[in-house]
């Protein structure tokens, strides 16, 4: 037996054997299942119910930011007696900042600010005021914080200069597209309030608009919020002068317009009836929010469990006519001193930024969403310190909903949790 | 099922020849003298051989129409033999196997005046590999030795499921295995009974390094998106990992005993027994059966019909086999056996040179567990074995 017997052809042969035999690693399977009993296997569900807590309704000025609407006017109770308007300080393209306009190259040519009537077509014709705050270094007002009490229109009717005074203006319906252009208020701006702004020492680039006479019923006009498109502005047709390095000049005629960084409307609310502290009231324009602490410190859950349920139901007062009424909340960063009503002057009840907490009316009942907090609590991540709830920017501000406790033809409020453990 | 049992199915690898015979590979029926399972034979290979198998197995439960199958490689190996006198293998395989997945209906129940539909599911794939290589050595004219290594590795992935309506909570967990198993064998030609000689082959493992198993567990988590991993759309939105580690997990000690006594030149009886043995005892917790197979017996009687070396008619190219075992399977925790029972049948054809084989069997059988019958299983192999002279020196042609 000698080498010289395996030919070229009978080792090609093995080699493509070899390959199909170690590329074989095919495998197919079909799988169907065993009966066995898994009753006593591992996961599984369980349930527990919570029915004690301690709850309590405040009332606070009401905070009015972030909504689509800026509100003026009177009723129902409520007063709207002005509204703020920050600027940005650079324009909608960020090509132009404010300060920049104090540049001998720049020529303003007319200005205007534009504020979009919240409805199809003019249905008032009172007058309204435009004022800045030439004089004030620092910020007017927050969005987020900032309330009728603070600053208060005593306060800024002291600090404001007055600009312009118009009433609500619409463009001519569109033949071509069809569509009319709601109805807007027109500012003409003199230079000097440009100049004002250009200073660098100014900073608040902030408007006031209210109602030369007081207007008997709520109007609104569109925010930042509702979208570019509606957005308040300030709009600026200039001419810039450049010079090249030949020592030709250009003059260029340019519009532009800076948009909305804040705006609020300052609301007061109407006085307080028995029902508003007797239940847990929440809402946004009577300033109302709820806090709630369920008792649930003493609960022991296994190891590694995790929460499918838990929550939170009422009966709500108003029956389903305030179906689809948004409630959302945080939990407390501490302890609330009391949970007796209150009537504070400023909201002084922190919240962790996380574990959002929401719920819907839907057939009178409202059920909120406690999984997530429940979940925090028992990994140790917060404290059971308690919930803030209040109204959600996507109800009507001026909704109020009472969350029954103590009502003998009410159901109880209860929490229900499932929870699946290992 | 047996995959769901501790650390899943420990079976021997059973080459094409080896299930011909429904051996475990201990006794020769590779060849005349020669097994691919027992290193101890491995210095009697004439050429170097380059051998895989492919393998399906059905298995279809009687007291109902679930039908489960599984198929793929089962193992690669490459034999050389040195100088005639010694030989040396490598190879790798799987060791245990597990692939299982059970549903469990818990149907309805009423939680807060809501009805809900409970089911759970377990699955888990993977299991434990062998890379292992052996060396064989004469000790006498008669009496010849293997020693084998183990290096045991691989990994696991299970996942438990508890589904209520349409919400899925999920664990998943991941073992990682290492350790090491020594199997020596013995195969001598020294007895005679009626003046025929008898070839008798034995064995013995156990594990140098016991395995350890790291496991890896997520915590409980409700997958939202049911796409079965952890993301950012579950529930929690953070889980943590539990982190451990089980020495001495497995501990196999094997012991096997076989002989071969050619009634004609080239008939040939074998027959063997083998057992294996769980020492650890607890591997069972690993299992969502809450058990583990402690130990395993093998007996089996069969007859070969080696093809002839010098063949001059086809059919001396052909080996013939065939066999019938039986296994029984102990529990730790359940106190009834599974006995198995069963017959193959199996050939294998030479061609080419040096000579190349293909063998291929079938094996039928059916398990029991107590007194009743629980399973009918079938079992297919063919593998392939190339075989040549390489790291011998050639001749140059002039």
């Amino acid at each position: 037996m000698t080498s010289s017997k395996i030919t070229p052809k009978l080792m090609s042969t093995k080699r493509q054997l070899s390959l199909i035999a170690i590329l074989c690693v095919l495998a197919g399977c079909i799988e169907e299942s065993i009966p066995y009993d898994l009753s006593d296997t591992d996961l599984k569900l369980d349930t527990l119910t919570v029915h004690s807590f301690q709850s309590t309704t405040f009332q606070s000025p009401p905070e009015m930011g972030t909504l689509s609407t800026l509100y003026l006017g009177d009723g129902n109770g409520f007063s709207n007696q002005y509204i703020l308007i920050k600027l940005s300080n650079e324009n909608i393209s960020r090509t132009l900042a404010m300060h920049e306009l104090d540049d001998s190259n720049y020529v303003v040519d007319s200005t205007f600010f534009q504020l979009w009537y919240a409805a199809d077509s003019i249905d008032i014709t009172s007058t309204f005021q435009l004022s800045y705050f030439p004089n004030t270094v620092d910020s007017i007002f927050s969005e987020y914080e900032s309330h009728y009490l603070n600053p208060s229109f005593t306060e800024l009717s002291a600090i404001s200069v007055q600009i312009a005074q118009t009433t609500l203006v619409q463009e001519s319906e569109d033949t071509v597209s069809d569509n009319q252009a709601p109805p807007y208020l027109y500012f003409p701006i003199d230079s000097s309030v440009i100049l004002a702004f250009a200073d660098t020492m100014l900073a608040n680039y902030t408007f006031m608009i209210t109602a030369v006479d007081s207007l008997d019923s709520r109007i609104g006009f569109e925010s930042r919020e509702g979208g570019t498109t509606l957005s308040p502005r300030y709009h600026l047709n200039y001419q810039y002068t450049s010079t090249d390095t030949l020592g030709v000049t250009t003059t260029d005629t340019i519009s532009t317009s800076f948009l909305t960084v804040a705006d609020l409307s300052f609301t007061q609310a109407p006085g307080v009836v028995d029902s508003d502290s007797t239940n847990l009231t929440i809402g946004r324009a009577n300033g109302f929010k709820s806090l709630v602490k369920l008792d649930i410190d003493s609960l022991d859950f296994p190891t590694n469990t995790t929460f499918r349920k838990a929550d939170f139901t009422f009966e709500v007062e108003e029956g389903d006519s305030l179906d689809g009424f948004k409630v959302i909340g945080y939990p407390l960063e501490s302890n609330p001193l009391t949970f007796s009503y209150q009537e504070l002057i400023e909201d002084s009840y922190q919240t962790e930024t996380s574990y959002f907490i929401s719920g819907t009316v839907s057939g009178g009942i409202i059920t909120l969403d406690l999984k997530y907090y429940i979940h925090g609590i028992m990994q140790g991540k917060i404290q059971n310190y308690g919930i803030k709830l209040y109204s959600s920017v996507t109800n009507d501000p001026y909704q109020m909903i009472h969350l029954e406790t103590a009502s003998p033809d009410s159901i109880d409020p209860i929490l229900k949790v499932q929870y699946v453990y290992p | 099922m047996y995959h769901a049992y501790g650390l899943g199915m420990h079976f021997p690898a059973q080459d094409g020849a080896t299930l011909g015979i429904s051996g475990t590979g201990l006794v020769p029926a590779y060849r005349f003298g020669l097994s691919l399972n027992n290193p101890s034979t491995w210095n009697r290979f004439m050429f170097s051989t380059l051998s895989s198998a492919y393998s399906g197995l059905r298995v279809d439960q009687l007291s109902s129409s679930v039908r489960n199958e599984i198929s793929g490689l089962d193992r690669l190996q490459f034999i050389i033999p040195i100088k005639g006198k010694y030989g040396f293998g490598l190879g790798i395989k799987p060791y245990s196997q597990q692939k299982f997945s059970f549903t469990y209906e818990s149907g309805s129940m009423i939680l807060d005046q809501d009805t809900l539909t409970l089911s759970k599911e377990f699955s888990g794939r993977g299991g434990i590999s062998s890379l292992y290589t052996g060396i064989s050595f004469p000790i006498s004219e008669k009496d010849q030795v293997g020693i084998k290594f183990d290096f045991l590795f691989g990994s696991s992935r299970f996942t438990n499921n508890l589904l209520i309506d349409s919400d899925r909570f999920q664990t998943n967990s991941r073992h990682f295995y290492s350790g090491t198993v020594l199997n020596v064998y013995l195969s001598s030609n020294r007895f005679k009974l009626f003046n025929k000689e008898i070839h008798t082959f034995a064995s013995a493992g156990l594990t140098l390094s016991p395995l350890t198993v790291h496991k890896t567990t997520n915590q409980l988590y409700q997958d939202i998106n049911n796409n079965g991993i952890y993301d950012i759309y579950d529930f929690p939105d953070s889980v943590s990992e539990e982190i451990s580690t089980t020495l001495n997990a497995y501990s196999p000690q094997e012991f096997g005993f076989g002989f071969d006594i050619g009634i004609t030149e080239s008939v040939h009886l074998l027959s063997e027994v083998y057992v294996w043995k769980n020492g650890a005892n607890v591997t069972a917790d690993f299992s969502i059966l809450d058990d583990h197979i402690k130990q395993w017996t093998h007996m089996n009687v069969s007859l070969v019909s080696f093809a002839s070396p010098t063949p001059k008619v086809w059919y001396e190219t052909f080996h013939f086999r065939t066999g019938a075992y039986t296994r029984k399977d102990e529990f730790l925790n359940n106190q009834n056996s599974v006995i198995e029972l069963g017959a193959s049948l199996g050939f294998g054809i030479n061609f080419g040179f040096p000579v190349n084989q293909i063998d291929i069997a079938l094996m039928a059988g059916e398990r029991q567990m107590g007194s009743t019958k629980t399973e009918s299983i079938r079992r297919l192999t063919v593998s392939v074995n190339l075989t040549d002279i390489w790291f011998i020196k050639r001749r140059h042609r002039n």
